[in-house]
């Protein structure tokens, strides 16, 4: 073997830095293959406008605005809504999980409920919100909650239920209440979890997020896109979709560092 | 008076649809004395870590009634502190906050509590790794955590699971040790689980031989080799003593009789 350590039989040996070089390789050749294609003439710009034309109109959607908001207008009210619909989830989500992991009753109750609407696409049930809350920002915040909710309340109670045993009953000798169980073991316990549930959770989020801006919006990313669509205004479009991108794997990145920072004993116990 | 008492004790697992019925124990009856040290040994589905749930009040029996001080058993409590043999530590707290963690379920003021910890942690020896997170520790360090935390919440007795069941020979005998000369500083009352009969030997002042299907207590015997060891310290000599050779052949046969280990 010449001293060289044995191969991984997966072969999963690349260096962080070396993944992060691929990567860079492949981006870059996306966008040169993207500028190739355009200034070579291969596709008409109405189908896909060069980067240059993109980067302009993104300096013009800045500064002079589409559809009566500039780019800073309908990135906040898109925030606004994905965050106000996550921040409401958290909220809702995790305490619902966990009763759903430690109690029987309220796990046979909420099951059939969140497991019958969990795979159904938003735009299913988009009518019915319509027609229960109107056409205002509750009921965009509603729908892209039901997004996000799911996900965080079947991680909580997937995290609740994978703590040991062992912990559970220990502190259980050790003189702890009920009540005690839950806030010092069983949350701690479950936060990995419950963490992951939501970089998923808030993932679904931006997905549904266009959805909810096709009904009467006058703002916002999804609005934005699907308006400039109506007037073919393509380097809209991917400018929409860039910012969307960007912010959604900006929040990827920084839901893993806190996850890094908060739980670093994750799969280590 | 007895401390603990098991009077005629069963415990039956209903049949599931996968499994027939098991008699996991049948008819214990055992009396328990203040500062025994006594050694549950018996091959796996013998019953004897169904024995220590019933203490711990994890569980309760089918029928019979397990006694301490005179009154049921009923649900665990801080009188029973209880060692497991993995998976009990919090990797979320560091090694001063796992010990820690009875007394703050019991509401004891941060100065005390930060005294007996450090009392604890100083008698397994892990006073300097107070800071340490425990997934960063060795499994017996752990292990000696786990002991730590039990006896900062000053139980009445202690019970282990196969405490050492996950370590290495070396290892496992200087926790041995180690278990011997905490039980003679503090004179707790010892239950302790294993499948090593050379364990069971050199620490058990009572020995409880299980057999299995039902599980049932099979013989007890009274021993000395601990009470050796603490006055000797040297446990080689102990282990290689002819007295304890044969003790080892008699339980084995007991546990592991030649013509069965053969079929």
């Amino acid at each position: 073997m010449n001293g060289q350590p044995v191969k991984d039989p997966l072969n999963r040996h690349f260096a962080p830095r070396t993944t992060i070089a691929i990567s860079l390789i492949t981006t870059l050749s996306l966008l040169a293959l993207w500028w190739l294609a355009t200034t070579q003439g291969w596709v008409k710009p109405l189908f896909l406008p060069s980067p240059n034309q993109v980067l302009g109109k993104t300096g013009d959607l800045i500064t002079e605005g589409f559809a009566d908001s500039t780019l800073w207008q309908h990135t906040w009210a898109s925030l606004f809504r994905v965050f106000s619909a996550f921040a409401l989830a958290c909220l809702t989500a995790v305490p619902i999980g966990i009763l759903m992991g430690i109690h029987d009753l309220a796990k046979g109750v909420l099951d059939p409920v969140i497991e019958f609407y969990r795979p159904l696409p938003p735009l299913a049930y988009l009518p019915l919100i319509i027609i229960w809350l109107g056409i205002g920002e509750t009921a965009k915040i509603v729908l892209i909650f039901l997004a996000v909710f799911a996900p965080i309340c079947l991680s909580t109670r997937a995290g609740v239920r994978a703590v040991a045993r062992e912990k559970i009953l220990a502190a259980a000798t050790l003189g702890a209440s009920r009540v005690q169980i839950i806030r010092y073991i069983v949350l701690p316990g479950a936060l990995p979890e419950i963490l992951t549930g939501m970089r998923v959770g808030i993932g679904f989020g931006w997905t549904t997020l266009v959805a909810a801006e096709m009904v009467a919006a006058t703002a916002g990313l999804g609005f934005m896109v699907l308006n400039a669509k109506d007037f073919l205004a393509t380097d809209v479009v991917i400018t929409g979709i860039f910012v969307i991108g960007f912010i959604a794997y900006g929040f990827d990145l920084l839901m893993r560092g806190l996850e890094r920072w908060l739980v670093p004993w994750k799969g280590q116990d | 008076m007895s401390v603990i008492e098991f009077r005629n004790v069963s415990v039956v697992f209903p049949a599931s649809r996968k499994t027939p019925e098991v008699t996991a124990l049948q008819s214990i009856e055992l009396a328990l004395e203040p500062s025994d040290f006594v050694v549950v040994i018996g091959r796996s589905g013998c019953g004897k870590t169904t024995l220590l749930n019933l203490l711990a009040g994890f569980m309760s029996p089918t029928s019979g009634s397990v006694l301490m001080d005179g009154s049921p058993v009923e649900g665990p409590g801080v009188d029973r502190g209880v060692v497991f043999q993995k998976n009990a530590l919090m990797p979320w707290l560091d090694v001063f906050h796992n010990v820690a963690l009875g007394l703050k379920f019991q509401k004891v003021p941060s100065a005390q509590r930060a005294q007996r910890v450090r009392q604890c942690l100083d008698w397994v020896g892990l006073a300097a790794f107070a800071d340490h997170r425990v997934y960063e520790l060795s499994g017996g360090m752990r292990q000696r955590v786990g002991i730590a935390r039990a006896l900062a919440a000053d139980p009445k007795i202690l019970l282990m699971d196969e405490p050492l069941g996950a370590l290495d020979a070396l290892t496992r005998e200087s926790v041995q040790e180690l278990i011997l000369d905490l039980w003679r500083k503090s004179g707790k009352l010892v239950l302790f689980i294993t499948h090593s009969i050379e364990e069971a030997l050199f620490m058990g002042t009572k020995l409880v031989v299980m057999t299995p299907r039902p599980g049932r207590i099979h013989k007890i015997y009274d021993l000395d080799f601990c009470h050796r060891f603490l006055k000797e310290r040297d446990s080689r000599a102990i282990k290689s003593d002819p007295a304890f050779i044969a003790m080892r052949e008699e339980v084995l046969e007991i546990i592991h009789p030649k013509q069965e280990a053969l079929s």
